[in-house]
């Protein structure tokens, strides 16, 4: 342990400035961040904010990256000229002390940060102990440890730089790859399991590899190996059978979550497109596009239903047929009667191949279920209130449809908010004078659920319920209206289908860019 | 028979350093070819030899930095391979090419070593930087080449370790300088065992107790200083009337050339009597033979010379066995 600490306060002595400036910057993120949520009234501030706090993201992990390159270099362990490999010391040691370092220089004012962070939202951060811890682990594992790693296999901070700018190269040559390949990106239905121990167990692997025994081309070969495992579990978690697997078809006799048809306004012959036809199409980069307006219904009361992924058929009457990939498609429907457009995607060779004759369109839907939990009421704020189940929520208010939230650590459940527009001016004391429309906003966690910060802010839109639009700009949620608060967790995944025999793909393709 | 003895009188041991067939490559280029060395407790072992003759790719492997390739060696009795951590305490390591703590202040190099050392001798420290006169409150980086050469001495002689390896310590250092670190080196010889490279022979030939020769990643020979100096003669033969060299001369008389009634060559295997006897043998008809001791820098003179004579010899018959090989094709 002495040689532990030796080394560590070496170092804490040799890097002083570099600590410092971190330090600074980190804490000057801290206390933009906690600005965020105070000046959302102001959407010019809150730009401006905004702006400030992206660039300090960007200084404050360059500053993490600089300490541990130069800690991890000022040991350096490639090549054959250092001054500290013919001293004793320990490989263990030498590698607990510098993650001390990161530890100490890191991981401890970035906790205090965060508490600070919860501390300014409102939440008392001795409350959330364990989950304060989370984010610490998880920033330091994911932005830290590779490049610790590639600092065990570089010698100095200019090699590790361009070490990092080759990586980042290959990883977006990679990603443009992976997404140009899947035009049809689908909804990933499983969480990649092996992404994070691979990352984290291989850089972990070699950076006790390195230290161990300072074979740095055994080492390079196995973050190069780590790298390509990374690229193809990415690749295989992008796979389409995945879908496939995620959403089973519905068992024999088994009621489908929610009915689909055509909207009623487009029932008729749809045998060629005309001004009041209700099917569009528009054309963009390369692909041609066809939106169909339909109809959901039969949705259980208790339950929500969202359609996830989307794939089609297009059959014709000589039996040539054509089946696209998953598309994304994202509606929310819950009880009640809704009438969304979904858009298809279609490479223009098959949609000329298809268009002005009778085909029979089958379009498959991946559907995920929820069932309703926790319902909590309150009334519209007309300051920062507590809100159950999510944190803090304040009215937004340059823009009185909606509610900016904060809540600690974690994103909060997928929850359904009801409430009821009105028409301006809202009069304090007074209840409005007209009512308008039922109105919603769904609460959605993110699916990358990953934060740099304690505190998250989710935000609510309200919208008006039954239509694909926002509300008319004159319309208004009062304080005091009623709203509830329902959470949803998922029940079951599924697939549905909607067959339209004799429909008719129109014959020109609107070009719109 | 007595124990051999160091220049300061004390009797030498066990080997301290020992390797058996210890051979390194790079890629195809093979640097080093199965060196046996046994350096024993108390020597102060010179490792000379051209540039480029694979001396302080031999120190790296005995310090563990580089991996041979084949053969192993021992280190006060360690496996080389697993020298590292506390087995280092008692090994000091100075090599013109080591990168210091630049950042460092001599101080707080001397101050941050202390640290890894159980018998850091303070006294020993301050002893060696009055000697050495080094400013403590100076970043290494800015100083001279000296200053920086005794700072890594001062490093390493404060723990007094029993081995100490010196890789070229000496190049491009000042006369002053270089006497200043033998003499601290000598002062620390009773108790330690010094490995050190060079390719100046002058320089080593005055303190050195031992002497391996590498040429081309070869060890040509490794022995005692006085046993070299006991084998090897420069022998000139005064003849009674001018004669060509006689067929068949030994293989140990090197560098063998007649002019005019003067015969020379140097002995490498020298036996006192037995071999005068076989030199009035060889040359019947001589008038006087004188047998001179020589100096280190042209026992190794007439070993080079007379290994490239070998080589090329070799490579020229190697040559025209291809060519006549062609020819006949």
């Amino acid at each position: 342990m002495n040689q532990v600490l030796h080394i560590f306060k070496k170092d804490t002595r040799r890097f002083w400035p570099e600590i410092v400036i971190s330090q600074a910057v980190m804490f000057a993120f801290a206390l933009m961040d906690s600005n965020d949520w105070k000046v959302f009234h102001d959407p010019a501030m809150r730009n401006r904010t905004q702006n400030f706090i992206a660039i300090l993201v960007v200084l404050m992990v360059a500053s993490w990256w600089l300490l541990i390159a130069r800690v991890v270099h000022a040991e350096t362990l490639v090549g054959d000229r250092q001054f500290w490999i013919t001293r004793p010391y320990e490989w263990p040691k030498l590698l607990a002390a510098k993650l001390l370092f990161v530890a100490a220089w890191f991981g401890v004012p970035y906790l205090l940060a965060q508490s600070m962070l919860l501390a300014e939202a409102g939440f008392h951060p001795l409350a959330f102990v364990p989950g304060l811890l989370y984010p610490v682990l998880i920033v330091g594992m994911v932005f830290l440890l590779p490049v610790f790693s590639l600092a065990a296999v570089t010698s100095t901070f200019a090699r590790l730089v361009l070490t990092v700018l080759g990586a980042f190269i290959v990883m977006w040559t990679f990603l443009y790859w992976f997404t140009t390949a899947h035009e049809y990106a689908a909804t990933n239905p499983y969480k990649n399991v092996f992404f994070f121990p691979l990352l984290l167990g291989g850089c972990a692997l070699a950076i006790g590899v390195q230290y161990a025994t300072r074979r740095v081309w055994v080492t390079r070969g196995l973050l190069l190996a780590v790298s390509v495992l990374l690229a193809l579990s990415w690749t295989a978690n992008g796979r389409q059978s995945l879908v496939d697997k995620a959403y089973p078809s519905l068992a024999p006799g088994s009621a489908a979550p929610v009915s689909i048809s055509l909207s009623r306004s487009t029932t008729g012959p749809m045998m060629s497109p005309t001004a009041e036809d209700p099917v569009q199409t528009r054309s963009s980069e390369g692909q041609d596009y066809m939106s169909l307006p339909l109809k959901f219904t039969g949705v259980a009361d208790g339950y929500a239903v969202f359609t996830d992924d989307l794939k089609f058929t297009l059959t014709a009457g000589d039996g040539t047929a054509w089946t696209s990939p998953w598309q994304i498609t994202r509606d929310r429907i819950v009880p009640g009667t809704h009438q969304p457009r979904i858009e298809l995607t279609i490479p223009p060779e098959v949609y000329d191949r298809f268009k002005a004759r009778p085909v029979t369109l089958g379009v498959d839907f991946a559907m995920s279920r929820y069932q309703a939990g926790t319902v909590a009421r309150m009334a519209f704020p007309a300051g920062d209130v507590a809100v159950p189940g999510i944190g803090f929520c304040a009215v937004q208010s340059w823009e009185v449809t909606a509610l900016q939230c904060r809540s600690a650590i974690d994103q909060p459940p997928l929850t359904y908010v009801a409430a009821t527009w009105w028409k301006s001016p809202c009069e304090e004391g007074a209840p409005p004078a007209e009512l308008v429309h039922e109105g919603y906003s769904w609460l959605e966690p993110q699916t990358m659920d990953f934060s740099l910060t304690s505190v998250r802010t989710p935000f609510m839109w309200f919208r008006s319920m039954g239509s694909q639009d926002g509300p008319a700009k004159e319309w208004r949620i009062c304080p005091g209206t009623p709203l509830t608060l329902t959470q949803y967790r998922l029940v079951d995944r599924t697939r549905t289908e909607l067959t339209l025999p004799g429909f008719v793909l129109p014959a020109k393709v609107r070009v719109t860019d | 028979m007595n124990p051999a003895m160091n220049p300061m009188g004390n009797p030498m041991g066990n080997p301290t350093i020992e390797t058996h067939g210890l051979a390194k490559s790079f890629g195809r280029t093979k640097v080093l070819g199965g060196i046996d060395l046994a350096v024993p407790e108390g020597a102060i072992y010179a490792l000379v030899g051209a540039n480029g003759a694979g001396k302080t790719t031999m120190i790296k492997l005995l310090m563990n930095i580089l991996r041979a390739t084949a053969g192993r060696a021992t280190v006060l009795g360690i496996d080389s391979e697993k020298l590292a951590g506390k087995a280092l305490n008692r090994i000091g390591y100075v090599s013109e090419n080591q990168d210091l703590p630049d950042a460092m202040t001599v101080g707080a190099m001397l101050d941050y070593l202390r640290g890894f050392y159980p018998a850091w001798d303070v006294e020993l420290e301050r002893d060696l930087v009055r000697q050495f006169e080094l400013p403590l409150d100076r970043k290494l980086k800015h100083l001279s080449r000296g200053m920086r050469m005794k700072a890594a001495f001062a490093g390493s002689l404060a723990y007094r370790p029993r081995l100490l390896v010196l890789d070229e310590p000496f190049t491009g250092l000042d006369p002053l300088v270089r006497d200043e670190l033998i003499e601290s080196l000598l002062e620390r010889a009773p108790e330690t065992t010094i490995f050190l490279s060079s390719h100046d022979l002058a320089e080593i030939e005055s303190f050195a107790s031992h002497v391996g020769f590498l040429e081309d990643g070869r060890m040509l020979f490794s022995e005692e200083m006085s046993v070299l100096s006991d084998r090897f003669r420069d022998v000139t033969v005064t003849l009674v009337a001018p004669a060509p060299l006689p067929a068949g001369l030994p293989a140990t008389w090197l560098q063998a050339e007649t002019v005019d009634c003067v015969a020379r060559f140097v002995d490498s295997d020298y036996k006192g009597e037995a071999s005068e006897r076989e030199m009035a043998a060889r040359f019947p008809g001589a008038r006087d033979v004188e047998c001179e001791a020589m100096p280190l820098r042209a026992i190794f003179l007439a070993i080079a010379k007379s290994g490239r004579i070998e080589r090329n010899a070799k490579r020229d018959a190697e040559e025209k066995a291809v060519a006549n090989g062609r020819q006949v094709a």
